[in-house]
C-alpha cells in the first residue's frame, strides 16, 4: 500500500481526500496544515506520495515542494490547485512536481492520479 | 464527493472561517483599512471557502467566494496604493451574510439555492472602478517560471540518434492542459537530445485550447530505449492516450531542427527562486473531538459517580466497622471527583466566540439607527460548557439589540443630557461560585417605569394604584410573553417576542435572569447560569413517600420550626419570622399535591432556600443528607403529558435505585 502525506490548510479537504484514499487502498500516514509542517512530516514519515495544496499560511505549497525536492529529488508530489493558479502550477511543474489536480475534482480523478504514481 | 459527515466538516470549518473573517473586517473597519497581512488572510479565507464549496458542488457559494477572492487579489496587486475602503467593508460583509445564511440553510437540511448575482455584480462594478494593477506587482508573475523551451537540448555531440513522434491527449476537463504538456517536456528533457513540440507556445489560453482539441505532439531525438520514454508517459497524470512512433530521420514529417541536427537555442534559464516566507510555527496541542463522544463520556462519568455512591453507601455495609474499606472508598471518591472535574472541563469553551459575534450586532444595529455605540467586552476568557455557548448567543443578541434600540439615546439627545455622544454597552462574564454570571449593561435612558406600569395594568397584571410596587417585581414583567412598551414594531424590537424568548432560553439552560435600571443612567440585565447541569451537590429530603433533592447552593439553612414564629399575613400567606426577617412558607406536600402524614408545622423541617428573585422556606418531612447526584432531564413522554413542570428541573437515580426529583428553586414561586 502506498503511503501518502496529505497537505492542505482546510480540514475539509484533508478529511475529504483522506476518506477517498483510505477506502481505495492507500495508507494515509500523515497530514499537514501548512508547508512547514509538510516538510517536517516528509522528513519524519518518508511517504511515497504527497498531495500538496498551494495556498496555505506560514509556508505555501510551492515552497514546500521545493524544500522537499531539495531533500529528496525522487519525491512524488502532486499539487492540488484551484483554477486561476496557472503561474504557480507552472513553477511547480518545472520545480519537480510530478503532476497536479485542479479543484473541484471528483474522486475518480484523485484516485487515477495517485494510482499512476504508486 | 458528498456525504453527511463531509457536509458537517464543511459547515463547521466554513462557519469558523467566516467568523474569523468577520472579526477581521470589523477590526479593519475601525481603522478604515486592512493592512497587507490582513488582506492576505481575507484572500486565503475566501480561497479556502471557494475550494471547499466547489468540492461540495455548492455553486452559488463557489461563485460568491470566488468574487470576493478576486476582489482581494486585485487589492493585493495594488501594492502600496489604497482602494476605496469605505465601499469594501459593507460589500464584503454582505457577502459574508449571504454565505452564512446559505450555510445555516444547509445546516438545517435545506438547499443552498439563493442567487448571489446581485452581490457579485456589485463587487464586479467596484472592481471596474479600481485603479489598475501594477504589472510588476503581480507576485505570481514574479515567481513564474522562465520561458518553456521551444526546443531543449542537452550538450551532446552531433550524431544520429533515433527520432520519435510522441502524441498525447489529456483526459477531458483535467484543466491547465498546456502546463501538463510542459510537464511532459520537462520529464523528457533529460532523456532527449532534442525536443520540438506543437503547439510551440505552452503559455497562452490559445495553446491550451489547441492541445485540448488537437492533442499535444512532440518530436524528439533520443538515444534512450523507447520504453523509457513510454514510462514517462505512463507516469503522466490525466493522460487519456499516448503513442510513441519511431521516425526515420529523413521522414518528411520530422521538423527541420531534428532533421538537420542544428544546434538549438540554449536551454531555458531556471525558474526564479521565490523567497520563502518562513515564519515561526506555533504548534498547537489541540485535537478535534466529536461532541457526541464527549456527551457519552460525560454520561458515563455521571453513572460512575452514582455507582460509586451505590458501592460506598451500600445498605449492606450499614453499621459495619470497615476502616480499610473506608480509606479505600475515600480514595475512590477522590479519583471519581477528579475524573468528573476533568471531563466537565473538556467540554468547556471560552465565551469569546459568542462575545465577539456581538460586535457585528452592535455595529449593524447602531448604524441602522444612526446611533454611536461602543461595545466593551469583559471576561470573555471565562469558560462555560459548550451547551451554554450554543444556546446563549440568541438571548444575548436580543438583549444587545434591545440596549442599542431602546436603551442608548441618539447622539443629539445624549449630548443634551450631558452624556458622551457615544453610548456604551458592556458585556461582562465572570465565575461566581458554581455559576457563571453574565451582565449586559448600557449607559442609556434606563427602563421607562411609567410605561411598564401602564402596560402591566393594561394586561391586568397589576392593580391601577402604584402602591409603591418594587422595581424588581415591576421590571420582571418585561419577560412575560407579548409584553412590549414600544408603540411601533421596528425591525429590531417591539413585537414583545424578544424578552420572552430570552427568558425561556436562559431557563432552558437552568439559569435565571433579572433586570435593574436607573432612569437616565442605564439598564443592567443579569443572567446567572449554573456551570453544569449534569452533576449537582444536593440535599436529599423526604415529603411523604417521595424523595427530592435541593441544590446545596440554594440552601441557606435548615431547622426545626417553632410554631410561635409562624403567622399568617394580611393576604393569607403563611410566614415565618427568622431573626427579624419574614419569609413565606411553601408547604411542599401542598405544592406538589402529595399525601404526607406530616402536616403540622412542628413535626417537619423548614429549609430556607434562596433563588435569584426571592428567599423562602420550604416545609418538608425530614432531611436525609448531602448527596451528589447526576441530573437527568425528564424523559420526553413526561415533558409531553405534564401541563407544567414548575418546581422541578429534572430527576436522578439514587444509590439505592430509587428516583428522586430535583427541585428548581427559581420557579417554585410561580404557582
Amino acid at each position: 500500500m502506498a503511503k501518502v502525506l496529505i497537505v492542505d490548510d482546510a480540514a475539509f479537504m484533508r478529511i475529504s481526500i483522506k476518506n477517498s484514499l483510505s477506502k481505495n487502498g492507500f495508507d494515509v500516514v500523515g497530514e499537514a496544515e501548512n508547508g512547514a509542517v509538510a516538510v517536517e512530516k516528509y522528513r519524519e514519515l518518508s511517504p511515497d506520495i504527497v498531495t500538496m495544496d498551494i495556498t496555505m499560511p506560514v509556508m505555501g505549497g510551492l515552497d514546500a515542494l521545493k524544500a522537499i525536492i531539495g531533500m529528496d529529488p525522487g519525491a512524488r508530489v502532486i499539487m492540488v490547485s484551484a483554477m486561476g493558479q496557472e503561474a504557480i502550477v507552472r513553477d511547480a511543474v518545472l520545480s519537480g512536481a510530478r503532476g497536479f489536480i485542479v479543484k473541484p475534482f471528483k474522486e475518480d480523478g484523485l484516485l487515477s492520479a495517485l494510482n499512476k504514481l504508486s | 464527493m458528498r456525504d453527511d459527515s463531509l457536509l458537517e466538516v464543511f459547515l463547521f470549518e466554513s462557519q469558523q472561517l467566516l467568523d474569523n473573517l468577520e472579526g477581521l473586517l470589523l477590526e479593519g473597519e475601525k481603522n478604515s483599512s486592512l493592512d497587507s497581512g490582513q488582506v492576505d488572510e481575507v484572500f486565503r479565507i475566501m480561497h479556502t471557502i471557494k475550494g471547499s464549496s466547489s468540492m461540495m458542488s455548492f455553486d452559488n457559494l463557489y461563485r460568491i467566494s470566488h468574487s470576493v477572492e478576486d476582489l482581494f487579489s486585485r487589492i493585493r496587486d495594488l501594492g502600496d496604493r489604497c482602494p476605496d475602503w469605505n465601499g469594501i467593508f459593507n460589500m464584503v460583509l454582505s457577502a459574508v451574510d449571504f454565505i452564512k445564511l446559505e450555510l445555516s440553510k444547509l445546516q438545517s437540511g435545506g438547499q443552498a439555492d439563493r442567487d448571489p448575482a446581485d452581490i457579485i455584480s456589485g463587487i464586479e462594478e467596484f472592481v471596474k472602478e479600481m485603479p489598475g494593477a501594477d504589472g510588476a506587482e503581480k507576485k505570481a508573475a514574479a515567481s513564474a517560471a522562465a520561458q518553456p523551451p521551444a526546443g531543449a537540448e542537452a550538450p551532446e555531440p552531433a550524431g544520429c540518434r533515433p527520432c520519435y513522434k510522441i502524441k498525447v491527449q489529456f483526459d477531458d476537463g483535467c484543466q491547465m492542459e498546456q502546463i501538463r504538456a510542459l510537464g511532459i517536456v520537462k520529464a523528457l528533457e533529460k532523456l532527449c537530445v532534442k525536443i520540438v513540440h506543437q503547439p510551440d507556445d505552452l503559455e497562452s489560453e490559445a495553446s491550451r485550447e489547441a492541445i485540448v482539441s488537437g492533442g499535444f505532439t512532440l518530436y524528439v531525438q533520443s538515444g534512450e530505449n523507447p520504453d523509457t520514454l513510454k514510462k514517462v508517459l505512463a507516469e503522466t497524470l490525466f493522460l487519456r492516450n499516448s503513442s510513441v512512433i519511431p521516425l526515420e530521420d529523413d521522414n518528411d514529417e520530422l521538423p527541420e531542427q531534428l532533421r538537420a541536427h542544428r544546434p538549438a537555442a540554449e536551454s531555458a534559464a531556471k525558474p526564479g527562486a521565490v523567497p520563502s516566507g518562513q515564519e515561526s510555527i506555533v504548534r498547537q496541542n489541540f485535537i478535534s473531538v466529536n461532541v457526541n463522544k464527549l456527551d457519552s463520556l460525560l454520561d458515563l462519568v455521571g453513572e460512575l459517580v452514582t455507582t460509586e455512591a451505590m458501592v460506598t453507601k451500600n445498605p449492606d455495609l450499614a453499621g459495619l466497622q470497615l476502616s480499610n474499606f473506608e480509606t479505600a472508598s475515600r480514595q475512590l471518591k477522590n479519583l471519581t471527583s477528579e475524573l468528573q472535574g476533568i471531563v466537565m472541563s473538556i467540554r468547556m469553551l471560552p465565551l469569546s466566540t459568542v462575545f465577539h459575534k456581538m460586535q457585528r450586532i452592535v455595529r449593524d444595529t447602531s448604524k441602522k439607527l444612526s446611533k454611536k455605540v461602543d461595545l466593551v467586552l469583559i471576561g470573555e476568557e471565562t469558560e462555560v460548557d459548550k451547551n451554554i455557548i450554543d444556546n446563549l448567543s440568541d438571548p444575548l443578541m436580543h438583549l444587545i439589540r434591545n440596549s442599542v434600540d431602546h436603551g442608548i439615546e441618539t447622539p443629539a439627545e445624549r449630548l443634551r443630557k450631558g452624556k458622551p455622544e457615544t453610548g456604551r454597552v458592556t458585556l461582562e462574564a465572570k465565575n461566581v461560585g458554581e455559576d457563571v454570571v453574565i451582565t449586559v449593561s448600557d449607559d442609556g435612558a434606563g427602563l421607562d417605569r411609567a410605561a411598564i406600569l401602564k402596560k402591566a395594568v393594561e394586561k391586568g397584571l397589576m392593580e391601577k394604584a402604584d402602591g409603591g410596587v418594587a422595581d424588581k417585581a415591576l421590571f420582571s414583567c418585561i419577560f412575560l410573553p407579548g409584553f412590549s412598551t414600544k408603540e411601533s414594531v421596528t425591525e429590531f424590537s417591539g413585537r414583545g417576542v424578544g424578552m420572552d424568548v430570552v427568558h425561556k432560553s436562559v431557563e432552558k439552560l437552568g439559569g435565571s435572569i433579572f433586570v435593574e435600571s436607573r432612569p437616565g443612567q442605564g439598564t443592567v440585565f443579569t443572567i446567572r447560569i449554573p456551570l453544569t447541569l449534569a452533576i449537582v451537590d444536593g440535599m436529599r429530603l423526604i415529603v411523604g413517600p417521595l424523595s427530592f433533592i435541593v441544590p446545596m447552593v440554594a440552601i441557606r439553612e435548615a431547622f426545626v420550626p417553632d410554631a410561635k414564629d409562624v403567622f399568617i399575613d394580611p393576604d393569607g400567606n403563611e410566614m415565618i419570622m427568622i431573626r427579624g426577617e419574614c419569609y413565606p412558607i411553601l408547604r411542599l406536600y401542598e405544592f406538589f399535591g402529595i399525601n404526607s402524614a406530616i402536616t403540622d408545622i412542628a413535626d417537619g423541617i423548614l429549609v430556607l432556600i434562596e433563588s435569584d428573585s426571592s428567599t423562602l422556606c420550604i416545609f418538608v418531612d425530614k432531611l436525609i443528607g448531602e448527596q451528589q447526584v447526576v441530573v437527568k432531564p425528564f424523559p420526553e413522554y413526561i415533558q409531553k403529558i405534564a401541563s407544567n413542570l414548575d418546581g422541578v428541573s429534572g430527576c436522578t437515580i439514587l444509590g439505592d435505585g430509587r428516583i428522586s426529583l430535583i427541585i428548581n428553586v427559581n420557579n417554585l414561586l410561580r404557582k
